[in-house]
This record gives C-alpha cells, structure tokens and sequence, in this order.
C-alpha cells in the first residue's frame, strides 16, 4: 500500500504554539495607528417611529470625532445583505427589532465612545410589533418591509419573505389510503450562537477604497456586500478574515462590517467596532420555526405520507435566512425514506433580531423533529416502535442490521 | 504604556487613577490604573497581554483567566487596584526561555485546541489546579475547569491534556527529586 502523507498520523494544528502561548491576535486583541473606536446605540423597542435623535450631547465631549445617524449617512441610507440588500447601515426612520443601532460613535477611545452613547437623547413612538409565527402572519399584520423585494423578486405583500415548496409522490392520495395518520406541531426556539470571542471588527482605507479585518466565515459574500452597499469596484475592498474564536453559523454574513467600512471611509481613519457578548444577542440568532408536521403510516407501521408546513421566523432583515429556509426544506422528511412527500418552508420577516445559519444551514430544525415524529407510538409497543424506525432506516441504508 | 489618552478616558469617567505595583510573570511592575479598570482590560490594553481573552465579561466564561497569588480567578471581575502586592501569573508568563510548559505542550499533542479562544483560561485554570494538586482525578480536572467554557465543545481532550500534563509533571518532579 502506497505511503500517505496524512491519514493515520496525528497532524500538530499549524496555528497550536500562538493558541497555547496567547499569542494568537484575533481581531478583538488587534489595533491600529490613529484607530477611532466605534460604539453603537441601539433601539429599546422592538418597533417604532424615530421622532428624533439629539446628538449634541454627545458630539461636544473630548475625543468624540464624529456621531452618525441615518440622516448623516447618504440619501437612501445604504442598505446591505446576502441575499437581499434590506438592512440599513444605521436605522432610518423605524426601528425594526429591540437592539438594533440607530446612532455610532466614533471616538479616539472606547471609554468615551461608550460615554458620548449615553448622552444622545432619542425621542420615539412605539409602534405595534410582530415578533412571533402567528402574528406576522395575521393579515393585518404590519408589514416590515412594504414595497420591499422578496426572495423570488416580488413585492411584499406580507411578511412572507420566501416560500419553498418540494414534493414527490402524491400526498394527497396516500392520505386517503393510509391506516394512521399522526399530526403535530413543534416549535424550535430562537438561540444565540455565543461563540466565546465578542464580535470585533476594523475596517481602515486603503487606494480609494476599504480593507475589512473581521472573523468571518464567508469572506467573499462580505467582499460583494460591501462593495455593492457603499458602491465600490470589488477590487476597492479587501477582507482579510482574521482568525476567528468561534462561528457556529453566527459569523456566515455581514453584521457590523458595513458599517464599519463606511465609517473608515467616512472618517479617512481606521474604525473599530467591538461589541460585548451580551450585545452579541442584539445582532445574531439563529432561525426559530414552528413546523405543523402529518405522517401517514400504512398497517405495518411503513411511512407512507410526509406532509411538512416549516415557518420559520427570520428577524427584522433577511440576512442568508431565505437560502437557509430553502435548504431546510430539502431535508424535511428527516432520515426516512418518504414515498409520499410534500414540504413547504416560509422565511417569515418579524421584528426580532436578525437571524442566521446554525452550524449545518439550520434545516436540523426539521429534520429532527421528523425522525422524532416516527418514533412516536404509532404502535404502542416500545420494541414494535423502534422496529419501524429501523425499518424506515434500513429501507434508506443507513442501517445493516 | 500609560497614554495621554489613557488619562483623558479616565477622566471623561469621573474617575481617579491610583498607583500600583504588583508581581507580573515573575517582574516587577508598577503602573497607574484606571479604579474603574478591570485586571482584563488593564493587561490586555494598558501592558499589551493579549493573551488573557474576554468575552462573557461577568465572571461567566473563564476565558479571562489568571492566577493570582496561586488562585485561579476571572480577571474580567477582578478591578485592577485589587491586585496592588499580589503575584500575578498570566498565559504569557508560563513558557519559560521559549520553552512551552508541559501543561502548553499536552493542549497541543492531545488536540485540546480548538478555536483557542478559550484557550489560554483553560490552561491557567489547569496550571492553578496542578500547583495545588499534583496527582488529580479527572474529576478533580472537571471540577477545576467547571468554570471555564468551550464553545467549540472539545472537553474530553481539554481534560486528557490536564490529566497528561499532571503525569508529565510528576515524572520531572521525581526526576528532580532523584538528581
């Protein structure tokens, strides 16, 4: 047998001396000459009209270099995202979810960025919100983004932002002939990805355009975000993907990152922005979802029908969700081999943080539950009932025995 | 290390700077803190030790952790003017002449890193563990590392390579012994 090179040996990771020593600059540890701080303000209500921001306050104190708000930005305020460019640099006019920013500081220090954020005063209107499954989908709902596009291009006419629908067999048939059909709903909660390093990013000008340093999963998206949210050839931003202290699916798209370019640009400095972990709530979560799901089952306890309803609840901005709830639809039916199928998933919009991918694309949310669901007693017998899962999995081969 | 700037943000907080002097891996060190500075934020910005990690910043994580005066503690809720005449032990203070420290040397041969941000509060967790306790059961290892979280869940190696390291240590401590 011909001698490899890796399998079989235990390889020392390349980066392991600098991680054991503390060596290791991720970007949190990292800083720049000249380099502004940037903390942010963020809304304290889930939905609302912004009356007004007072930022005198906060401009007039020492080492404070400059205070943004979206009517500071230029005119549409810039919006970004992966998939759909629907996220503000800072919130224009309404606040969309609890925590999202409305005001950055930019100041020589991180101390008096976060104390100049303390002196702005904002005056709101709370606004109905929408922030569950069922109450984005009343049809008075409010609508996030009216006249905003979704997924397939439309306009939105409710908060549905993407709706995917995969089928095979005839379903409605089998309903008819099977011997049980079980029915249930699970719901799937939202959850922050807490990797341990708070998220940190620093965006500094370079030729005309902006370098990025950020822990990002996807550097080439946040590349094309960028140039396309502040109108940049994409040779004019360069993202240097740092080493990262955990993703877990949260450090998949942009976040801060835009903002931060378009503040170094802004300011012709280096920009800073390092939230803490508590914050880390306010910016990324992962997809909740309530899944209405109905097995038919035939008299021997085979699977004969999957019929699979996956709303998921995607917060205020569609970040990477409506690819995500896509690709949770494809594996709807789980582990079994389904002869009878029909999946529809929906990206639903609401006002809760914005959500994102969970390790393996999040669709864990579906097929979990579904091999949960065969497990239930559709024969009362404990022995019987793994016999049909085993069943179910030997028929997909993913078992011999 | 103190900076102009430094000074201005003490005083944007109303806040009076105090000095102190403290043992630092191995070195004297006096300097003037913030009294509203955390240990954490003084090593990692006032001293450039940015191997002491933050993240939970409530004394949650253990990713901030150092020893002082032979105790493990978060230094994310320990305020700097409290370690004024103690002994403080950071990450970067245990390779000694550019040689790692077996408990180092254990976390890299038995695949206990990970995306290492946890890394160097586990490895001073440990380290404060083995100065108090040279022969621990694993359980004496979980119970020592209770405090320190990894995300990237890699546990079972994390306790192999304290429990490696121990035995490490004992060798050259018999060894030691002998000569």
């Amino acid at each position: 047998m011909t001698e490899v090179e890796y399998v079989g040996k235990s390889i020392r990771r390349a980066d392991s001396v600098k991680k054991v020593t503390g060596a290791l600059e991720y970007t949190i540890d990292s800083n720049m000459a000249g380099m502004l701080h940037g903390k942010l303000l963020r809304s304290t209500f889930a939905r609302a009209r912004i009356i007004s921001i007072d930022i005198a306050g906060a401009q007039k104190m020492p080492g404070v270099v400059a205070v943004l708000t979206a009517s500071e930005l230029p005119q549409p305020v810039p919006r970004f995202g992966p998939v759909i460019a629907d996220q503000p640099l800072l919130a224009s006019g309404e606040t969309k979810y609890h925590g999202e920013p409305i005001a950055i500081v930019l100041a020589n220090d991180e101390d008096t960025a976060a104390a100049a954020i303390r002196q702005i005063r904002v005056e709101y209107e709370e606004l109905p919100a929408v922030c569950t499954v069922a109450d984005a989908l009343r049809p008075d709902a409010p609508l996030l983004h009216p006249g905003g596009k979704r997924h397939d291009g439309r306009i939105c006419d409710s908060n549905v932002c993407g709706e995917f629908e995969f089928k095979w067999g005839d379903v409605d048939q089998a309903k008819r002939e099977c011997a049980r059909i079980i029915d249930d709903v699970y719901s799937f909660p939202m959850i922050h990805h807490h990797a341990l390093e708070p998220l940190s990013c620093i965006a500094y000008p370079m030729d005309g355009g902006v370098a990025i340093k950020s822990p990002i999963q996807s550097p080439f998206i946040l590349q094309r975000v960028i140039a396309s949210c502040l109108g940049l050839e994409l040779s004019a931003v360069r993202v240097i993907a740092s080493d990262i202290g955990g993703g877990f699916g949260g450090r998949g798209y942009p976040k801060l990152e835009p903002l931060a370019a378009y503040s170094a640009m802004r300011t012709g400095r280096p920009v800073k922005i390092s939230t803490s972990l508590d914050d880390g709530f306010f910016t990324v979560r992962r997809l909740a979802a309530t899944v209405s799901i109905q097995t038919g089952f035939d008299s021997e306890g085979r699977i004969v029908f999957q019929d699979v309803k996956a709303d998921f609840l995607m917060g205020a901005y569609a970040d990477a969700c409506t690819r995500i709830v896509q690709k949770a639809g494809f594996l709807g039916c789980g582990l079994y081999r389904t002869p009878n199928a029909r999946i529809v998933s929906r990206a639903i919009y609401s006002n809760t943080v914005v959500s994102t991918a969970w390790f393996w694309y999040a669709p864990v949310g579906v097929g979990y539950r579904v091999s949960d669901e065969c497990r239930k007693p559709v024969i009362k017998n404990r022995s019987a009932r793994n016999q049909v899962a085993q069943f179910a999995r030997q028929r997909r081969g993913f078992c011999a025995g | 290390m103190f900076t102009e700037q430094n000074r201005n943000a003490g005083r944007a907080m109303v806040t009076d700077s105090i000095a102190i002097t403290f043992t630092l891996n191995g070195a004297t060190t006096s300097i003037d803190v913030s009294c509203t500075h955390t240990l954490a934020k003084v090593l990692r910005e006032q001293l450039g030790l940015i191997g002491t990690k933050i993240s939970c910043e409530q004394g949650e994580c253990g990713a901030c952790t150092v020893i002082v005066d032979g105790k493990a503690v978060n230094s994310c809720i320990v305020l700097a003017p409290e370690v004024d005449g103690c002994e403080v032990l950071t990450i970067e203070g245990l390779a000694q002449h550019g040689e790692l420290h077996p408990i180092q040397t254990a976390f890299i041969e038995e695949g206990a890193v990970q995306c290492g941000y946890c890394t160097s509060g586990m490895i001073m967790s440990a380290k404060a563990l083995l100065m108090e306790n040279s022969d621990p059961t694993d359980l004496d290892i979980r119970e020592a590392l209770a405090g320190n979280l990894c995300r990237c869940t890699g546990y079972q190696r994390i306790v192999r390579a304290v429990s490696s390291a121990a035995k490490k240590l004992q060798t050259v401590d018999a060894g030691s012994m002998k000569g």
